[in-house]
């Protein structure tokens, strides 16, 4: 037998332990991925219970032409460009509200607690002053406003569409308690303090005074009994980062989500619910913009998430806003239990809920 | 074949020490990255072309222009003498402009024009508008089409080059013969991308294509319908390749050398080593944030992981090439399998500090949001058009200030 040099040692080591730890990694991640990624364990937080909630929907339209909003992204520089730095259409729109394109996503929940009284949180104040305040005269949340009826205002986050009519809410109300996730953008705290920016346009001359509660991201927050919100640390675009969702469990039903836009994905909300609210296991309805074709484009990963809800077992879905018309359609079609609207008040189509459609859980 | 290939024949000198140079180059390279990208690409800078597809389509063919360029057409039609007498930054500039009338010639003329117009219309935004699709989605899905078919050929070119020698080079005299290779590239482009994401395109649109193309095939293998498994597999190939030709020399492929036989052998080698990295990354992934759920979005989307398992390997890649190109490929003297270990366990480390620096940072310097996934953002964008810039560094501008040429071979036949 040949003695081994050690030129020959480091050679065969160096070749054997490449090819090695390239075999296993290989072998280990396909072979025992099951055993080495278990999934996480959480332990679920209770949040108690409520008797119902009704949410009604006050503007979903976020805005009333497509080609002319998505014309407005592309001349600003795609999707990736910071809403403050986009010029909208607020003129001359033939289908939008006195000619402007914007409008604005705003929600009333009103939450009635096992001991039968009631609260309401505003979802959202919206984008457009002027569409926001006829909604909000329409529906009475100008009157509730004033009256004090309206508990705080839950800004999901702050997309131009859900926020930037802050000041419609805080003309009636400037001491309103509100929440946001504690990811705003730096020009939303301006806004929210009193700002303007010239090239959307946006202002608001209000400042807020009440009590502005900020929900770090990753947390649930036990806002009453039965009633919880959680923020998500999700990329939403235009310079927008992260999200806070409403959760609800209600009695003899199973657990309700209320959410803006809802940019961390339905499927991933679901999940959460399951894995950290106590009963997450039976979901009963979800509400709101579920972003999966907000300009009526598709992705095929669109088509993984339509086709996965089913087996969620939802019983009541009344989504609008972003979810987009083609989603419905395809939902409708894989007999998701959607709930129709009347199309009334600019909404185009009854296919989802709409502005001042109303839907209790 | 009567002509010595310029890269083969040219011998570059250091001017500062292999460290010294290297970090000057490096300097040098991403300096020109941070002004491109300020002024062509970042959302908040000036032409603003990071929509995100409408740029990075073009940085795409930019790359695979600089690729034909060198290794397809081997600098044809320029001569030798020259690749040889010209100063770099000269060279650079002649180059530059070929390889961006060409971008403009493929991109503007026969995908959006020709293909577009007369045979699917995805490939132009003018199309698509007029279909109704509306004008911001119109020119991102076109530039998403004419960009998955530069990935297809940034994967094909190399291995045209690398392992099947060109082929029919040494069959057919001249420019004849490079523009043959060329046209056998693009029909293997074309046909790749038509069999993995011609099907990706069939269900973008609502509703879906079912008699122009095929169901997505993959769907029961990955549980996903988006073809964006298709490229995630399909970049960590070609990151393989590579990786294989840069830090391992060419090991253990370069053993065989006869025909088919190479061929075949750094396919399924190549192949091999990609799959590797594409699983690997993959398991990493579900490491870190736990299993993708179907129907989840971001990190936990299905889809979104088999990308990143790709756009991961592209980070390795970039790591590998700075090591090669500007570092010597250091260390070099060791036996070549401790070398080769010891640039492997480097570059495995130097991929984990960048790919951590970037998703650190990305958001302040290249103008991008913050987060790993993002649903129209892409990583691969700033990445491959650094590897492009790396490239012209050292095939079109002899990796000028830090290095020089101090010696050619003189061209065969002369």
């Amino acid at each position: 037998m040949d003695s081994l040099t050690r030129r020959d040692f480091i050679k065969g080591l160096s070749v054997g332990t490449v090819a090695g730890c390239l075999a296993t990694m290989g072998v280990t991640s396909v072979l025992f991925r099951d055993q080495l990624v278990s999934p996480k364990v959480y332990n679920p937080v209770d949040i108690g219970q409520v008797k119902g909630v009704t949410v009604k929907c006050i503007s979903e339209t976020s805005w009333f032409n497509n080609t002319i909003q998505m014309g407005d992204f592309k001349k600003a520089g795609g999707a990736l460009v910071s809403q403050y730095d986009v010029k909208f259409t607020s003129t001359g729109v033939a289908d939008g509200y006195k000619g402007n394109n914007a409008g604005g996503a705003s929600h009333l929940v009103e939450v009635e607690f096992m001991d039968g009284t009631k609260k309401k949180i505003l979802l959202d104040p919206g984008w457009n002053t002027e569409w926001m305040g006829k909604r909000f005269h329409d529906e009475g949340i100008d009157r509730m406003l004033k009256n004090r009826e309206i508990d705080l205002l839950f800004v999901s986050h702050d997309h131009y569409d859900h926020f930037w009519a802050i000041e419609t809410v805080l003309r009636e109300q400037p001491d309103i308690t509100i929440m946001i996730p504690n990811t705003f953008m730096n020009q939303s705290y301006q806004l929210l303090a009193g700002g303007q920016f010239a090239k959307p346009p946006i202002s608001n001359s209000i400042p807020h005074k009440g009590k502005l509660i900020k929900h770090d991201v990753g947390k649930i927050y036990k806002l009453y009994p039965g009633v919880a919100s959680s923020a998500f640390g999700c990329p939403c675009g235009r310079g927008v980062y992260g999200e806070q969702v409403l959760i609800f469990n209600v009695a003899d039903k199973g657990i309700v989500t209320v959410t803006g836009c809802c940019h961390m994905g339905i499927i991933s909300l679901l999940e959460f619910c399951r894995n950290r609210v106590a009963g997450g296991e039976k979901i009963y309805g979800v509400y709101g913009g579920l972003h999966i074709s907000p300009y009526e484009d598709w992705d095929p990963f669109n088509d993984d998430l339509v086709l996965s809800i089913p087996r969620y077992n939802i019983q009541r879905i009344g989504c609008n806003h972003c979810t987009g018309y083609i989603t419905v359609e395809k939902m409708l079609a894989a007999k998701i239990p959607v709930i129709k609207g009347s199309a009334k008040h600019l909404t185009k189509r009854d296919i989802y809920l709409g502005n001042g459609d109303t839907l209790a859980f | 074949m009567n002509e010595k290939f310029w890269l083969d024949a040219r011998r570059l000198q250091t001017r500062f020490g292999v460290l010294g140079s290297g970090l000057i180059n490096l300097t040098v390279l991403v300096c020109f990255f941070a002004v491109f990208w300020t002024l062509v690409m970042n959302p908040k800078g000036y032409l603003r072309m990071y929509t995100p597809m409408y740029g990075y389509a073009y940085e795409q063919w930019f790359l695979i222009a600089v690729l034909l360029t060198a290794l397809i057409f081997r600098f044809w039609p320029l001569s030798h003498s020259f690749m040889e007498k010209q100063h770099p930054l000269i060279k650079g500039a002649v180059l530059y402009g070929i390889n961006l009338l060409f971008v403009l010639f493929m991109v503007n003329f026969i995908f959006r024009t020709v293909i577009g117009n007369m045979g699917v219309p995805y490939f132009s935004e003018d199309r698509l508008l007029a279909l109704k699709i509306n004008p911001y989605n119109s020119r991102e899905y076109a530039s998403q089409a004419i960009l998955m078919v530069g990935a297809m050929a940034a994967l094909v070119i190399p291995i045209w080059s690398l392992h099947l020698y060109n082929w029919p080079e040494r069959k057919i005299e001249g420019g004849s013969a490079k523009i043959t290779s060329f046209l056998l590239v693009m029909f293997f482009v074309f046909a790749a991308f038509f069999l993995v994401l011609h099907p990706h395109f069939g269900i973008i649109f609502y509703p879906w294509q079912i008699y122009t193309a095929a169901f997505p095939w993959w769907e029961r293998l990955t549980n996903t319908l988006s073809g964006t498994f298709n490229l995630g597999w399909m970049m960590a190939w070609t990151s393989a390749i590579w990786f294989i030709q840069v830090t391992w020399e060419g090991y253990p492929i370069k053993f065989v050398t006869r025909q088919p036989y190479r061929a075949l052998t750094g396919f399924f080698f190549t192949l091999f080593v990609g799959l590797i990295f594409f699983v690997g990354f993959h398991f990493l992934q579900d490491v870190v944030w736990g299993p993708p759920i179907r129907g989840g979005k971001l990190i936990n989307a299905v889809d979104w992981r088999y990308l990143h398992s790709g756009e991961t390997a592209m980070f390795l890649l970039v790591v590998a090439l700075v090591l090669g190109i500007h570092f010597n490929n250091w260390p070099n003297r060791y036996a070549t399998e401790v070398n080769i270990l010891i640039r492997t366990v480097i570059i495995g480390i130097g991929t984990l500090a960048f790919y951590t620096f970037y998703y650190k940072f990305s958001n302040q310097l290249l103008g991008t949001q913050p987060g790993y996934s993002h649903p129209q953002q892409y990583p691969l964008a700033p990445l491959s058009i650094f590897i492009a810039f790396l490239l012209t560094h050292t095939w079109y501008l002899d990796k000028w200030p830090g290095e020089k040429v101090v010696r050619t071979e003189p061209e065969a036949g002369t």
